[in-house]
């Protein structure tokens, strides 16, 4: 039997069974539609500084103000959250980090499909922006 | 005759072998094991070994949801690989630490494991 140690680098487009990358995709497709925010996840080795690289590539999504892209280097076991500015206003930082421990632990245990699915649906729930009746009302 | 013995109208059975006796009791629990733990272990096996933390990694990398303009173009570029913003460059000095607050436009956190 072959042991995962045996094993080379991982082949294209294995990294996720297609099962796991339609339930990543139907997450992030609940999470835009809870939250209104756009995610987007990268999974791959990042070169340099791994903060500096995730911030470049929530820079060239679509509309990165409304933007939060999660990016994960499995390779050097970094985790990367990058929220936009006008997605800053309702996801605080703190509140990112909380997501980001939910995911490194299973990251940690490596299941990496359920650790995203889990980060996504956890991160659009705090991002959806609470409405105070008694602040909104004249 | 105890009260406890057998009924005296059942047949006699012809006493089985240490070998038979073997097979009966550790043969079969034996098999039973191992069919459990081949069912346990089919579904690993199919799938064939994953990729785990940690790993050479030398293919495309893997991207769900929001997807950067430039790879529409099919121009896909690896992490860190791609150049930042004109703004943001300008924004963050060399010598910034690894903080997400180190820069006012965004946000987030980072974790290692």
């Amino acid at each position: 039997m072959t042991t995962a140690q045996q094993v080379g680098p991982v082949s294209p487009g294995e990294f996720f069974t297609p099962d796991e990358r339609r339930d990543i995709e139907k997450a992030i497709a609940d999470a835009e539609r809870i939250s209104g925010r756009e995610f987007s996840v990268y999974v791959g080795p990042s070169e340099g500084d791994s903060r500096r690289a995730a911030e470049a590539l929530h820079n060239e999504l679509p509309r990165p103000g409304n933007s939060i892209l999660i990016a994960v280097d499995p390779v050097h076991r970094t985790l990367e959250v990058v929220t936009g500015a006008s997605a800053l206003h309702t996801l605080t930082n703190q509140q990112v980090t909380l997501a980001a421990l939910t995911m490194q632990t299973l990251f940690a245990a490596g299941d990496f499909a359920r650790g995203l699915r889990t980060g996504i649906v956890q991160l659009a729930q705090l991002a959806v922006p609470v409405t105070s009746l008694h602040t909104d009302t004249p | 005759m105890p009260l406890a013995d057998a009924p005296a109208t059942w047949p006699d059975q012809p006493s089985i072998s240490t070998l038979e006796a073997l097979l009966f009791f550790g043969g079969i629990p034996l098999l039973a094991v191992i069919v459990i733990a081949l069912l346990v272990m089919a579904p690993s096996l199919a799938k064939g070994p994953r990729y785990r933390a940690g790993q050479e990694w030398d293919s495309e990398p893997e991207r769900l949801g929001a997807v950067p303009a430039a790879q529409h173009a099919g121009a896909e570029k690896r992490l860190g690989a791609s150049a930042a913003a004109p703004s943001r460059e300008q924004s963050t000095s060399p010598t910034a630490d690894r903080v997400s607050d180190d820069d006012s436009s965004t946000g987030g956190a980072s974790v290692t494991w």
